[in-house]
């Protein structure tokens, strides 16, 4: 199967752990024995974090404009507003040429973020490839956010009716029901290669004499939580008398590591708190044989979350965000799951129920891994299931006209939006618009005033409030 | 594989029933008698025209169902919503799509796989800019109301078509006698008071034709007081003028069945002596007078001669203006016998059964053929 791989940001440009997941996929479809093509954008600033795969057949075709690593922030220009949810025609036109060129019998697009969505979800059924959208990231939110000075979100919705998608989560495909459905969507959790894991160590006791340790690990940044577990840490020593240490592994900005710090210098804690920084995969694992237990308070927001089922597959319990779409692959009845992810009190209480309640401990990291690896074996298990999906779509062909007509009709309906803007001139919509970013400047400042044991107190107000707001 | 539904959307509102908004809901009625599922759309209110795209999203627009007794409003939503759910429209059909630059935000909302019809009704206060902004393509084309508004719209670098319509086929009136030959021929002028409709040049010419002729017009204020002050001092002059204002349906449709000739007199000259390029873009009130068994005698001014050339009454057309030339027409047909008259009329209405009908409307403009079991005609507008 000649399978073209779409997607804004690929490595050697990593932002997180979506792009690891899309490198892992091209090069899991290559060793299945397709031919795999990855379409992908020239990126700037510093993304770039990994090697270039010099194994995979990689063309960085595609212009960003919109900047990922600045966040909100990238948005200088109104154009910015159409590649993060609109038509970005450039864009467009490559993929048109990219399709033509190679005549791939599916496209499998994951990020179509950042180069202009609607234009490359509309180009890739123009085209009449069979296109299934694998879904990693809530792609409804984020197009729908992003309708300044057009509104598209009716033209994502008629393209997407006539693709195929998989989720890594059923969360995930709910999130991405907002703007129309499918044609058909089914869940697949996302895969991992066990053999980058090597072998595991036998887990480590936990001795009385010794502190117990527990690892954060992925991207340290807020919306991930590291903050309840961090101020979790200073209940489990101050409290509840544990001997407990929390080993951070990850990058993080020195702002909110200071905001960390202060946190545990608050709670008399700081000792307890060891900092790893970022480390390369062997590194990684080599640590995390060393680990107890893993507390990584996702939120409902997390589309998958690789961080929890590799730290299952390292044969660790795991607190995890209940909510989170990583959490879909654990056991139903599997008792470390975090409900109120952003309540150190929860999150304390789980850490003291692994760290004492030896015997149903053992039985989890025995049962985990076995547990995962049946449902997230990426070559085993979810890369046959993937191929089964691009084979359903290649089947499933709709029977409508297709070609560059299409895609003319698609560009110039995008042109004559730009044409007004240009007529009227003062339609254009302002990206420094401060007000935007006001709710997050608020959010932070509230973080770092606010110790997280005494927010969780007023989250019953919080959400009474976004109740009657939102009746 | 059901047909998705359609949409016509008006971006001017139909709360005040004109020409062209009869012609909007007529369109609705027309697609629903062929059994079409389609939703009417229109603007709550006349919205600026050229407003900031911000603004723009913030426009009102009303989901309206037609009934054979009114027009009601289902739910007002923005126009934000209305694009989202603009996709789920197989054909959009744009009415008054010159009458505010939304028309275009609706182009461009609209997915590649959607038909986008334009139709003009006359409103075009942004028209130059609606053609520097729009981009043609496959899927968009107007299907213009008569053969001149499409030649306009492709002055303007839009592909255009025409589907014209006017009148239901049960609507028009089986023939019966009219006035006594030595009677004095009844003349009615009928439309809103605005001064392109050149009310005054039908005032003079029945003015020289007392004991021949008399004239009513009928039709509700337009709020143009110097017009209608105008009106009223030129129609005093005479005796056998009579401005009868807005008369409801019933009692201007027996005004209608006693009278003999139907004058239109719209001119691109006005009384006060201004000229726009555009006055009619059809003559729906030629066809009204003419189910009624009238003769329609009207000003020549090309969306006019269009349907009296399709109709067979080029003879009865006199240049506009021109009240002596009028005046002359309207002496001609008091002098014929009433039967002469019903049988050019009957022969004009039969070709405007052919041409000009609501009931075949949709198909000719959409090219949709009718679903199976249409026919049953569930809205118009009289």
């Amino acid at each position: 199967m000649k399978i073209l791989f779409v997607s804004n940001i690929f490595p050697p440009h990593v932002v997180g752990g979506y792009e690891l997941g899309c490198l892992m996929n091209a090069e899991a479809a290559c060793r299945a024995g397709h031919d795999v093509r990855v379409v992908t954008s020239a990126c700037f600033g510093t993304l770039a974090k990994k090697a270039f795969p010099n194994d995979l057949d990689v063309r960085q075709i595609f212009a960003p404009v919109y900047n990922y690593e600045f966040g909100d922030r990238s948005y200088k220009r109104p154009t910015d507003f159409s590649s993060a949810g609109g038509v970005h025609p450039g864009n467009c036109l490559a993929l048109a040429a990219a399709i033509d060129a190679w005549r791939p019998d599916v496209i499998w697009m994951h990020n179509p973020l950042g180069i202009g969505p609607v234009g490359i979800l509309e180009t890739a059924v123009a085209s009449g490839t069979p296109t299934v959208v694998h879904l990693m990231d809530a792609l409804d939110d984020a197009i729908q956010l992003s309708q300044h000075g057009f509104e598209l979100a009716g033209r994502w919705a008629a393209a997407k009716s006539r693709v195929h998608a998989i989720a890594c989560s059923r969360s995930t495909l709910r999130r991405n029901r907002l703007l129309g459905d499918f044609r058909s969507a089914t869940v697949i959790p996302s895969g991992i290669p066990l053999h980058e894991l090597g072998p595991l160590a036998p887990r480590p006791a936990i001795a009385p004499a010794e502190p117990v340790r527990m690892v954060y690990f992925g991207q340290i940044k807020s919306h991930k939580g590291p903050q309840h577990v961090v101020a979790a840490l200073g209940m489990l020593r101050r409290r509840m008398g544990l001997n407990v240490e929390l080993h951070l592994v990850g990058s993080c900005d020195t702002g909110f590591a200071a905001e960390l710090r202060a946190l545990a210098a608050a709670d008399g804690c700081e000792s307890a708190l060891h900092w790893h920084g970022a480390k390369d995969r062997p590194s990684l694992h080599a640590l995390l044989d060393t680990m107890h237990l893993a507390v990584l308070p996702l939120n409902e927001n997390e589309a998958f979350g690789y961080v929890a089922p590799e730290a299952a597959l390292h044969g660790m319990c795991v607190a995890v965000g209940a909510n989170a779409g990583c959490a879909e692959v654990f056991p139903r009845d599997y008792p470390y799951f975090l409900e109120r992810r952003d309540d150190p009190t929860a999150i304390a209480k789980t850490v003291q129920r692994i760290c004492t309640n030896h015997d149903e401990r053992r039985h989890w990291e025995r049962q985990l891994p076995g547990y995962v690896r049946a449902m997230c074996e990426l070559d085993a298990v979810c890369m046959p299931r993937y191929l089964e999906s691009l084979e359903a779509a290649i089947a499933d062909r709709p029977p409508e006209s297709v070609g560059g007509d299409l895609m003319r009709r698609s560009l110039a309906a995008w042109q004559m939006n730009d044409n007004l803007h240009r007529l009227l001139g003062d339609s254009v919509p302002d990206p420094q618009d401060k007000s935007r970013r006001l709710g997050r400047r608020i959010e932070r400042a509230v973080r770092r005033l606010v110790h997280p044991t005494v927010r969780s107190r007023f989250r019953p107000l919080v959400g009474a409030f976004r109740t009657k707001k939102s009746a | 594989m059901p047909r998705p539904p359609s949409a016509v959307i008006s971006l001017l509102p139909l709360d005040v029933i004109g020409g062209g908004e009869r012609f909007t809901i007529n369109a609705c009625a027309a697609a629903i008698a062929a059994g079409h599922a389609v939703d009417l759309w229109a603007a709550a209110r006349a919205h600026h025209p050229l407003a900031a795209q911000a603004a723009r999203m913030t426009f009102e627009f009303r989901r309206l169902s037609c009934t054979p007794d009114a027009v009601t409003v289902v739910e007002t939503v923005p126009l934000r919503e209305l694009l989202r759910r603009q996709a789920d429209y197989g054909l959009v059909h744009i009415h008054q799509h010159m009458a505010n630059v939304a028309a275009i935000d609706i182009l461009s909302a609209a997915s590649p796989w959607q038909r986008v019809l334009l139709t003009s009704l006359g409103a075009e206060p942004v028209a130059d800019l609606f053609a520097k902004a729009f981009e043609p393509h496959s899927g968009v084309g107007g299907v213009e109301i008569s053969r001149y508004a499409a030649e306009r719209s492709r002055a303007y670098g839009i592909p255009a078509s025409h589907a014209s319509a006017g009148i239901w086929a049960d609507e028009i009136a089986s023939p019966r006698s009219r006035s006594h030959p030595s009677a004095p021929l009844r003349v009615v002028a009928v439309g809103r008071l605005l001064p392109h409709k050149a009310f005054e040049v039908a005032i003079d010419a029945t003015a020289g034709l007392e004991g021949r002729a008399s004239l009513t017009i009928v039709g509700p204020s337009s709020g143009d007081v110097a017009y209608e002050r105008y009106l009223r001092d030129r129609a005093r002059r005479a005796t056998n003028i009579q401005l009868a204002g807005y008369l409801p349906d019933g009692r201007r449709r027996r005004l209608l069945a006693e009278a003999d000739v139907l004058v239109a007199n719209s001119s691109h000259r006005f009384y006060c002596g201004k000229v726009v390029n555009q006055v009619e873009l059809f003559g729906l009130v030629i066809l009204e007078g003419l189910a009624e068994g009238l003769l329609p005698i009207a000003s020549d001014i090309p969306s006019f001669r269009e349907i009296a050339e399709t109709l067979g009454l080029e003879r009865w057309l006199y240049p506009e203006r021109d009240h002596a030339a009028l005046r002359g027409l309207l002496a001609d047909a008091a002098a014929m016998h009433p039967d002469d008259r019903a049988t050019i009329v009957s022969e004009a209405v039969g070709r405007m059964r052919t041409a000009y009908l609501w009931d075949d409307y949709w198909r000719r403009a959409t090219g949709l053929e009718a679903a199976a079991g249409a026919g049953h005609v569930l809205a118009r507008v009289a």
